[in-house]
């Protein structure tokens, strides 16, 4: 009886597995079969970002000196690369920018402007912080406008071709070296 | 029985797992429809599938390279510059819901060119008649059987395209069969019909109107005229139902009775061509096609003397080179445009390349990068004059889309610009 029994069941398992086969091979007919009409579904990738200003500070013991901050988010659904571009109103105010974070990167600097570049990667949803100090001795108020700017980080000739630094195999970037001998 | 229940189960799930998911229940809001097309865009078999990695954020879509074929992008249609198809990757800034893509498989780097070789390849149209021969098929081999990519073939200002675009190379010669892409009616603008038609008047009472067979590129005219030997520059035909047929693109006279001779220019020269139909040919031949750009109808027809059309009748003797530089293997499309000859046609360049179009009206000729238009807007036109019996003009494109990326105008990849974030630093701020 009890042979009887396990003879049931490995027959029973038998054809368990014989159906399973005969469906993956279906599947597998199927997609070969199918192959040449390719129809693909995905979601559009979305690339945006927002900039939020912190409040300035005055540094207590350094007269005319200010701690700044903005925040750079990813609002994209994928990862991007960032960079930030303070701009001042007044050429003549000559502010004195200083980023003491080494994964921003002085990308640009002209009389009324300086770009910064993050040197990672910003994954889908992530924030990072520019924070400087700025020594401004004027008697007016001065404005600094930032814009931030992202780019998708992947493939690296995204970042290479629109902002012409190099991403390497860790994701980091890096302005292109010339070396004269 | 609660085994055998809990085993019908189990079996039941996994075949639910094992069935086919199709692609339209993925979820997703975008659609990439991908047709394979070879040169001539007819649709061909994959050689293999495309497989789109993870299919998740359309701008960074892997392309799989098919062996012994790079896959490139072709640019047509109304997405042409949506899609960008770089190292790889298949980039589409779009907010459409659906895109078609035309890959298009050219000759890739398991095609190794073989340098010391270049064969003449002949075109034959679908019948077999031979319309031409270039020597401009580059060779390559995959090891094992040397091909020939064939580039397109201009006869009679009709473009014929390879059909299959490769050929394999046979003891140095190699065969393409062709098939027209553009329709040759009238494919020079040109106009046609008999002498009533165009002069908007009844042919008189009596008179002999002479409708030439229909033959293809038709130049037709009918009037009575009398002979009028060597006068100015074009053609003086006269009374007895004659007109001038063209049979391809060669205009040649013909006359129904009593025409006693004709003046026909082509060349520089004037021709006066006899009684004898075969010197006529001759002649037209050894100046090689002649093409009608313009007549002058506004006769008499009642008139009982000499009535006298005029033809202007130019050689189709110049040759235009059209030369692209790119690094990349995509297809390129160029109108090029001759308003004065009525001329309009459209080649195209896969890659690096050059593309001679002979048989030309002398003239003003604008060629103009239609996918780079396409793709920017903006037109990259060049002009250039093609003369009779001296060498060949030649125009030299680049891909000015690449040169906009180049200088910072980027439709390729994805990109976003913030807000702006003001801090107002003001010298009486106090300390948080």
């Amino acid at each position: 009886m009890q042979t009887k029994r396990k003879l049931k069941l490995v027959v029973l398992l038998a054809c368990a597995v014989l159906v399973v086969l005969t469906g993956v091979g279906a599947t597998v007919a199927y997609i070969i079969t199918s192959a040449p009409s390719v129809t693909a579904q995905f979601d559009l990738a979305d690339v945006k970002c927002e900039l939020v200003a912190a409040a300035p500070v005055v540094n207590a013991d350094l007269n005319g000196v200010y701690s700044c901050s903005y925040t750079v988010k990813n609002t994209s659904n994928i990862s991007v690369y960032a960079k930030v571009t303070v701009t001042w109103n007044d050429v003549s105010a000559k502010p004195e920018i200083s980023v003491g974070d080494a994964n921003w990167q002085l990308l640009e600097s002209n009389s009324n402007s300086q770009t910064y570049y993050l040197v990672t990667s910003l994954a889908e949803g992530a924030s990072y912080d520019i924070s400087f100090l700025v020594r401004y001795e004027g008697e007016e108020s001065l404005e600094l406008n930032a814009v931030a700017e992202v780019i998708q980080a992947e493939p690296a000739s995204a970042v290479l071709e629109n902002w012409g630094l190099l991403v390497s195999e860790s994701g980091t970037l890096s302005p292109i070296s010339i070396t004269i001998e | 029985m609660k085994r055998l229940l809990a085993l019908l189960i189990c079996m039941a799930m996994l075949l639910a797992l094992a069935c086919p998911i199709s692609a339209d229940e993925l979820s997703a809001s975008f659609v990439l429809t991908v047709n394979y097309v070879d040169t001539a865009l007819n649709a061909v078999a994959a050689p293999v599938s495309i497989i789109f990695d993870e299919v998740i954020n359309v701008s960074n879509v892997p392309i799989n390279t098919v062996t012994g074929f790079d896959i490139s992008y072709c640019d047509e249609g109304v997405y042409a510059d949506l899609i960008e198809i770089t190292d790889g990757y298949l980039a589409v800034n779009s907010v459409y819901d659906n895109v078609t893509v035309n890959v298009v498989l050219v000759p890739g780097a398991d095609l190794t060119p073989v340098l010391d070789k270049v064969v003449s390849v002949t075109y034959c149209d679908e019948l077999g008649n031979v319309l031409g021969v270039t020597d401009t098929g580059a060779v390559y081999t995959d090891g094992v059987n040397s091909y020939v990519l064939a580039a397109s073939y201009v006869y009679n200002s009709v473009v014929y395209y390879p059909v299959g675009g490769m050929a394999v190379v046979s003891e140095n010669v190699s065969t393409v069969n062709v098939q027209p892409l553009t329709d040759t009616e009238n494919s020079e603008g040109e106009t046609s019909g008999n002498g009533a038609e165009e002069g908007s008047e009844p042919p008189a009472e009596g008179e002999t109107v002479v409708t030439p067979p229909a033959v293809e590129t038709v130049i037709t005219y009918s009037a009575t005229v009398s002979c009028k030997p060597a006068v100015s520059v074009i053609a003086n035909y006269n009374y007895n139902a004659t007109y001038l047929e063209s049979v391809g693109s060669t205009a040649v006279l013909k006359e129904t009775s009593n025409t006693q001779c004709a003046v026909f220019e082509a060349k520089e020269e004037i021709a006066v061509l006899n009684e004898s139909g075969e010197d006529r040919y001759a002649l037209v031949d050894l100046y090689g096609n002649a093409t009608l750009l313009s007549k002058i109808s506004n006769f008499d027809v009642n008139a009982t003397n000499e009535v006298t059309f005029y033809y202007e009748l130019m050689p189709k003797v110049g040759s235009l080179v059209i030369t692209r530089s790119s690094w990349k293997m995509d297809v390129r499309h160029y109108r090029i445009e001759c308003t004065d000859a009525g001329y309009a046609a459209e080649v195209a360049i896969i890659g690096s390349g050059s593309l001679m179009v002979s048989d030309l009206v002398p003239g003003i000729y604008t060629v103009t990068d239609l996918s780079a238009y396409n793709r920017t807007g903006i037109a990259d036109v060049q002009t250039v004059e093609v003369k009779a019996y001296e060498a060949e003009a030649s125009v030299s494109f680049g891909d000015i889309d690449s040169a906009l990326e180049d200088t910072g105008v980027s439709t390729k990849w994805l990109s976003a610009t913030s807000n702006i974030a003001k801090i107002i630093l003001t010298p009486n701020t106090t300390v948080n």
